[in-house]
């Protein structure tokens, strides 16, 4: 003992085995378990990473949009107009002739002019050059003072004022004109204007979604710094691993949450103000003109853009999917027919290819084909995956939240209130769960309240007996044990008790019951929104997409989700097997 | 043992009742003790004559529906516990009363370490910081016995052998100095080494300590190892209570003398075991009369009627039996 050698030795040598330990030795050995788990960790990243994988909106852009231009000089003027009419009647008149829409009080609805023509006047200016601002400022100093004096109660002179401002638009609006090139290519007419680099994809990402991404790029990065961290910072000393554990779950939660809210702080709340079709189209049409290619996501589609020229067009990696230049299918059942009656083909449909899209026969175009109006069926599944997925976990969550209160203040407390809840159970379990969803999904006004919330709570409220029939069996079995009443045999209030010492001993049931439960959740979720009831077009899920056709000639809209499907359930429960037998607390050392 | 002396813990005509479908379970149907300072007492008897619900009576933890406690007084240090609130029961108990139980294999809670379940006691009672918890559940570890308190400090319940897990929770039991420590049975769930090492362990700890100790056992050679004063239960009520060595000297009561004549003589030739002949009523119907008329030798037609009260043996003693036919008992 004397040596500090010898002693690391008899430590490694004493170093016990904990629960944990335990169970992540039977989960390792597991094949079953490891492929579900890496199966269910590729299915998460694919919906949490959806937005960079599928999107219609580039990286990165680098280029000139005319439109956008040209549509801020002609409104920046008709913003003045609109401003100096309100000027002409008093706040009396303005809120008698006030329609629903529009701002309560005339203070208040030219504050919201103003703002609009800053909006324009700053679109002009970030497409000027440095020295072309000027005039722009003066204008805008103009309206300003024109603004003050009607605050000030000098309508009059207010008046002369904006007539002037407005003299000052015409003039600017025809100054700084500049009309789109002729032709994609072309020179524009009028001012010259200087190309704008921007970021419309992650402009349209929210905290949550960075929250989210960088989480699980800890996660599954996992193995790596796991053992980065255990060999190099906590030197192999298993005990040492043994008391990190609970820091790197803090590293794990805390390192997403700053990412989040250092991009909430600089890139603002997400969401992006960024009309999509009209952006692609400007930029087919060469409206919008660019300095560099556009860099799109890998998947230059929007989970809700529509091609109507391939509507059900099979997955472009079969033959029956090819499209000739004229628009018509080349092969198979879609192959078009001479009408006898007119003795003409059916009118074609020829592909559009939009920016970002690969070519029209390209295999990768539609990998899983397109739905009626033609969206991107893969697109929408990546997308879809992230509702289906939210559904299942949030849905397991917070059941197994309410059956774990229940079922614990049932078991524990006995006598009344073991009575009233397990009554409850029975009124709720003899209620068909499937309609009793549907029937409420039915009433729920989507437009009150979002499907997925609504999906997520009511399967919540309708499953939760399970689980709270489990905790309550669990604890009427340790009540009686003799840790409880030794527990209470050393003066521990009831909650600590509950808490402390009868639900950690409760756990593995309910993190099993848990996996199943989100199971469960997902085809629940599939099959509400399969029939219609769940979450609405354009927001797509796994069960909704497989409701975009019954047809078996569009097989591919029912094999794709549906195995998706098939497959993330199978994985949760094959998942929540091996669990079951590796939470098993008659473990052997 | 001077009367002066205010005793620790005083029982007085306790009764708790169980109510069942069968009608009421009369467990504890005045049952009386004390204990004195740095006293032992054993209280012996079969299974169901109420010695363990005493002991949760004391704790005030009689499942409740459907056990109440019904009448008599509990009271410590002078003070009464029945009318105590939750809030005050509470901090007595594991500070002031501490209790171990039979089964350690089940009495330590499974997710836990053992250093753990220490800390957590003494945080709620003493309010130590972490680190001096965690140094005074290693001391308690050693002043058990055992062996490399550090490192076994942080190992489970289930890494630990039955009698390790035992000296664990004495080490739970006395790791907020307790004055009286209840031991339900601590060793009838262990080897016979093993039970002479824990029963070694209590004595030593109650000495060096000067604390006062219920051992509740139905094994009359613990009793003569470790107890002052015993009290013999039957069905409920206490039937003898002596000094242990009276008692093994001679027992007084027909029931404490036929268990002493169902214990094996291990020094004698063999011979058949004599057994008590007929069983513990049920608590729901207990004979009228002295409880144990059905099974004894001598009973008479008023042992049948009139219940024998627990008085002194001879006058002003301390040896307490409830008899009619002492002298008769005598010849048994």
């Amino acid at each position: 003992m004397t040596e500090p050698n010898q002693s690391g030795e008899a430590k490694a040598a004493f170093y016990s085995k904990d629960y944990w330990d335990l169970v992540f030795e039977q989960l390792a050995k597991r094949k079953l378990f490891k492929l579900s788990m890496a199966i269910l960790a590729l299915l998460y990243a694919s919906a949490i990473y959806a937005p960079l994988l599928a999107n219609d909106k580039p990286y990165v852009i680098e280029g000139i949009d005319y439109k956008e231009y040209k549509s801020a000089t002609s409104l920046m003027s008709a913003t003045v107009t609109s401003m100096s009419r309100l000027m002409g009647q008093t706040a009396e008149e303005y809120a008698a002739n006030r329609t629903e829409l529009a701002p309560p009080t005339l203070r208040e609805a030219l504050q919201v002019e103003r703002e609009a023509l800053q909006l324009k006047l700053a679109t002009m200016r970030a497409y000027l050059p440095e020295d072309e601002e000027a005039p722009l400022e003066a204008y805008e100093a103009e309206v300003d003072a024109a603004l003050a004096a009607f605050d000030a109660g000098q309508v009059a002179a207010a008046a002369e004022q904006m007539d002037a401002a407005k003299a000052t638009g015409r003039a600017l609006k025809r100054e700084y004109r500049t009309d789109p090139p002729a032709e994609p290519g072309g020179e524009p007419e009028g001012k010259p204007l200087q190309p704008q680099k921007s970021y419309p994809l992650f402009d349209s990402l929210g905290p949550y979604n960075i929250f989210m991404m960088v989480l699980w790029a800890l996660v599954l990065l996992w193995p790596g710094w796991n053992k980065l961290t255990n060999q190099v910072l906590l030197g192999g000393n298993r005990e040492r691993i043994r008391k990190a554990r609970r820091k790197k779950a803090a590293f794990a939660v805390v390192v997403p949450l700053l990412a989040a809210l250092g991009w909430a702080g600089t890139m603002g709340a997400g969401g992006g103000s960024f009309d999509v079709s009209l952006y692609k189209a400007n930029l087919t049409s060469g409206d919008f003109t660019v300095v560099e290619e556009p860099v799109f996501a890998p998947i230059a589609y929007g989970f809700a853009e529509s091609h109507q020229d391939e509507g059900f067009r099979p997955p472009t990696w079969t033959t029956e999917s090819e499209i000739s230049e004229e628009g018509y299918y080349v092969h198979g059942l879609r192959k078009p027919e001479l009408d006898p009656a007119t003795g003409t083909f059916p009118p074609p449909s020829p592909v559009e290819v939009r920016a970002g899209e690969p070519e029209r026969n390209a295999a990768t175009r539609h990998l899983a084909g397109t739905d009626e109006t033609g969206r991107d069926v893969f697109t929408r599944m990546l997308w879809g995956g992230r509702v289906s997925l939210a559904v299942g976990v949030l849905s397991a969550f917070l059941l197994t939240l309410i059956g774990v209160v229940m079922g614990s203040l049932a078991g524990f407390f006995g006598g009344k209130v073991d009575i009233a809840i397990m009554r409850l159970i029975e009124i709720l379990q003899s209620i068909p769960a499937f309609f009793l969803i549907l029937v409420v999904m039915a009433f729920t006004d989507p437009e009150v309240v979002p499907p997925i919330i609504m999906i997520v709570v009511v399967i919540a409220l309708v499953r939760w007996t399970g689980v709270a029939r489990l905790v309550r069996g669990e604890f009427l079995r340790m009540r009686e044990s003799e840790f409880v009443l030794a527990a209470r045999a050393l003066g521990f209030r009831s909650g600590r008790t509950i808490f402390r010492h009868v639900l950690p001993n409760a756990i593995s049931p309910i993190i099993v019951s848990g996996a199943f439960s989100v199971a469960a959740g997902i085809l629940t979720e599939s099959a509400i929104s399969f029939l219609g009831f769940g979450i609405q077009h354009p927001e797509a899920s796994w069960g909704s997409l497989v409701n975009a056709s019954q047809s078996p000639e569009h097989w591919w809209i029912q094999i794709f989700p549906g195995f998706v499907i098939f497959l993330t359930v199978t994985c949760y429960n094959l998942a929540g097997d091996a669990l079951r037998d590796a939470l098993d607390p008659k473990l052997k050392d | 043992m001077s009367d002066e002396r205010q005793p620790l813990l005083e029982l007085t005509e306790l009764k708790t009742y169980f109510e069942s479908d069968e009608g009421t379970a009369r467990a504890v149907d005045g049952v009386s003790y004390k204990i004195m300072p740095g006293e032992t007492l054993g209280v012996v008897g079969e299974s169901g004559s109420g010695k363990s619900v005493t002991a949760l009576s004391i704790m005030q933890l009689i499942p409740s529906p459907p056990g109440k406690i019904v009448g008599g007084d509990v009271k410590f240090k002078g003070m009464s516990l029945l009318g105590k609130s939750d809030e005050e029961i509470r901090k007595i108990r594991g500070n002031d009363i501490a209790m171990i139980f039979q089964e350690p294999m089940t009495a330590l809670n499974p997710v836990y370490t053992v250093g753990d379940q220490i800390v957590e006691t003494v945080r709620l009672h003493r309010g130590l910081d972490k680190e001096a918890a965690r140094d005074h559940a290693i001391d308690m570890l050693r002043r058990v016995g055992i062996p490399s308190p550090e490192t076994r400090v942080d190992e489970y319940p289930h890494q630990l052998s039955g009698g390790m897990r035992q000296r664990v929770m004495i080490a739970i039991a006395m790791s907020c100095d307790p004055q009286l420590l209840i031991a339900d049975e601590p060793t009838t769930a262990l080897d016979v080494t093993i039970q002479a090492q824990i029963l070694d362990l209590m004595r030593e700890l109650q000495e060096q300590e000067g604390m006062s100790m219920l051992l509740i056992t139905h094994d009359l050679a613990v009793v003569a190892e470790v107890a002052h004063h015993v009290a013999v239960m039957y069905a409920g009520r206490v039937v003898e209570y002596a000094s242990a060595v009276d008692l093994y000297d001679g027992p007084a009561h027909p029931y404490s003398i036929g268990l002493f004549r169902s214990l094996p003589d291990l020094a004698g030739p063999g011979e058949r075991l004599v057994t008590i002949p007929g069983m513990v009523p049920p608590a729901t119907a207990f004979p009228p009369g002295c409880r144990f008329h059905p099974r004894c030798p001598i009973a008479t037609d008023q042992c049948k009627q009139v219940e024998p009260p627990l008085v002194p043996l001879e006058p002003g003693g301390e040896r307490l039996v409830a008899c009619h036919h002492v002298e008769e008992a005598k010849s048994l």
